[in-house]
């Protein structure tokens, strides 16, 4: 690293380094030449600002960094000749974004960690689909870029079409003799839509019905978020009752996904009685959602803008309470279903995430949470307080520690519900629009972030964020060492869902 | 079948017990959407309400089905798949789009990655509209297709 003679002294930090570039958004995104972005690269190696994203836009490389855990910061280079400095040496978690990025825009990530593609199986209609100059398509696709597997080990492939009740995706399993996971890989992209594409060009409140539609486990979350970036954006503040409701729908939601994975966990491992437990009081909400609110998955339930919907706001009231006495009356039932000795004996100390992978590979939400991170961006989020939060984490980081980590936000939904329906949301803050927001939720999977620049009232360019890619880097490396008949277990631990790992 | 229907019209609860309806058995397949209509799919197939006791099962080998199920849009990665798995069931098989997307692509049409819905490609047996479909209409569009079924079933 060299000091130039003329400039002023080289700031210490990664995050003084961002704001010395030229501010374009508001004092959140800043723009670096190519000699400030290789400066940041390298504080990276030392300054532990966290990571969120990377995405591009056609034009520019942009890098979402939370400074101080909580202040959206994004650094944007501009690539030449179609290239620029990869952040995955640095920070591993970028390294399936930069994948992502080369299928869609071309880019190319120097000095990357990894390079072969993510998304693009060589069947869409054009390469780089998104870029200015989208490329011809090679005939036939080339065959997948696996990584080399241990000697004598076995391969077991499974997916895309298993016949379960999820999106495609393909794992493959590299076996010792002993039934033993030597390696893990995925093969991913089956699910991919263009959902960043097909999101420019919309008014708000279509990218906000088809945000709804993007994971459907995760729906409010992924509507609050992109109403949050676009409220940023155009410089409205959603009101008190607005506020509430989001609060409302996010932990509706985030009850009935905990019990849709709770049994999908339990399931395989054997726990039948509380996979059904689970399945009757999630179909109870389900019902109750669809009954009042209007859809049984809550999509089209949040929209953008100051002044919210009144009727909607009532019949989030009104299903909060319903909600809460459901998980209140259920709550010792699945006590004793969870407490069956047996389960224990098959989830504990099974596909244990190792808190600095997680931290790594920047794994948040439940998973996170359950390897001992204190990762909860509804900390950050308006209408929460911090006094509700009081799941806290568990250390254990296996099967057994997200079982019951999932349990215990169950009984904190009851509580937040029951507070939030009684008591006056904080309101967030005003900021003077400036065409560019930042939007986040804290979704029943981990953060959701989105980013949209507004034009004229329109979507012109936006990127969607959803936890799954980086429990898909992460599951790479619990499979390792699992029992082959362990998989299918620990894979549902983690709520993956390829929906949102491939947008 | 009379039995079916007559619960359904009466308004389907949830973890109710389904008389048996003769059987099917159904590979599901999701092509590539939100997973909301692959949820409520898995929301039968589990305790709520418990299709498999009604004679519908859900199988994980399309060797072994009578009905091919599509939740979601067809993307252009999954098409080489379903159309192997489609290929890969036994004859005398019915082919079931369940979902707005995976009838007409829905809020997710063609473009570089999609193709879009079944409609227009392949002759579907029993279409379920919605977004997604509750578990009720499934069943209520599965028991039109052992209805339809019922005579040559027989024969």
């Amino acid at each position: 690293m060299t000091v130039r003679a003329d400039a002023d002294p080289l700031p210490r930090t990664a995050a003084g380094l961002i704001r010395r570039g030229e501010a374009e958004a508001g004092a959140w995104r800043f723009r670096l030449d190519e000699d400030g972005w290789r400066d940041l690269v390298e504080a990276l190696r030392h300054d532990p600002l966290p990571f969120v994203t990377l995405w591009a836009d056609g034009r520019d490389v942009h890098a979402l960094f939370l400074d101080g855990g909580e202040r959206p910061l994004v650094a944007s280079v501009e690539p030449y000749g179609g290239r620029y400095l990869g952040l995955s040496p640095v920070r591993p978690a970028a390294a399936p974004f930069e994948r992502c990025m080369q299928d869609l825009w071309g880019f190319s990530a120097m000095d990357a960690r990894d390079s072969r593609p993510w998304l693009d199986q060589g069947l869409w209609s054009a390469t780089w689909p998104l870029s200015d100059r989208p490329g011809p398509v090679a005939w036939p696709p080339e065959p997948p870029d696996f990584r080399p597997v241990p000697a004598d080990h076995m391969i077991l492939g499974s997916g895309p079409a298993d016949g379960g009740h999820h999106a495609p995706g393909h794992l493959r399993l590299a076996l010792d003799g002993g039934g033993a996971v030597g390696q893990a890989e995925w093969r991913l992209g089956y699910a991919h839509r263009g959902v960043a594409a097909r999101l420019s060009g919309l008014d708000a409140a279509g990218a906000v019905r088809l945000a709804g539609r993007v994971v459907a486990g995760a729906s409010v979350a992924h509507q609050s978020a992109l109403c949050r970036a676009i409220e940023n954006a155009t410089g409205q503040a959603a009101d008190i009752a607005t506020t509430r409701s989001r609060v409302l729908l996010a932990e509706i939601e985030r009850a009935a996904t905990h019990l849709l994975d709770l049994s999908r966990v339990a399931r395989p491992a054997g726990a039948g009685a509380l996979a059904a437990e689970c399945e009757r009081v999630r179909e109870a909400i389900l019902e109750r959602c669809g009954r009042v609110g209007g859809h049984r998955l809550l999509m089209d339930c949040v929209g953008p803008g100051g002044a919210g919907d009144p009727a909607m706001d009532d019949a989030a009231a009104s299903m909060a309470v319903g909600v809460a006495d459901l998980l209140e009356s259920a709550r010792d039932r699945l006590v004793r279903c969870r407490a069956w000795p047996g389960l224990e004996m098959r989830v504990a100390g099974v596909g244990v995430l190792e808190q600095l992978v997680a931290r790594t590979l920047g794994v948040g939400g439940v998973v996170g949470r359950a390897s001992g991170r204190e990762e909860d961006l509804r900390r950050l989020v308006p209408g929460y307080r911090r006094e509700w939060l009081d799941s806290g984490v568990r250390r254990g980081g296996d099967v057994a520690a997200r079982i019951d980590l999932r349990l215990a936000e169950l009984g904190s939904v009851a509580r937040v519900l029951r507070a939030a329906a009684g008591s006056a949301p904080a309101v967030a803050r005003t900021l003077p629009g400036v065409g560019e927001g930042v939007g986040c939720a804290e979704g029943p999977r981990g953060a959701v972030w989105y980013w949209v620049r507004i034009l004229d009232g329109r979507v012109a360019a936006a990127h969607v964020c959803d936890p799954a890619l980086a429990q898909a880097s992460a599951l790479e490396h619990v499979l390792v060492g699992a029992q082959a008949e362990d998989v299918a277990m620990i894979v549902r631990s983690f709520g993956l869902s390829a929906a949102g790992a491939d947008l | 079948m009379a039995l079916l229907r007559a619960i359904l019209t009466r308004g389907f609860r949830p973890a109710i017990r389904l008389p048996a309806v003769g059987t099917m058995a159904v590979f599901h397949v999701e092509t590539g959407g939100c997973e909301g209509c692959a949820m409520e799919v898995a929301a039968l197939d589990g305790a709520a309400y418990a299709l498999p006791r009604a004679g519908v099962r859900f199988v994980t080998t399309p060797r072994l089905a009578d009905v091919l199920l599509v939740t979601g849009p067809l993307t252009r990665a999954m098409a080489p798949v379903l159309e192997a798995a489609w290929h890969g069931m036994p004859d005398r098989k019915a082919l079931v789009a369940v979902g707005a997307c995976a009838i007409d692509g829905g809020p997710f049409g063609e473009n570089y990655a999609v193709l879009g819905g079944l409609e227009g490609r392949a002759p579907l047996d029993a279409s379920i509209p919605g977004c997604p479909p509750s578990p009720a209409a499934i069943v209520a569009g599965l028991a039109g297709l052992l209805g339809a079924s019922e005579p040559s079933s027989s024969a």
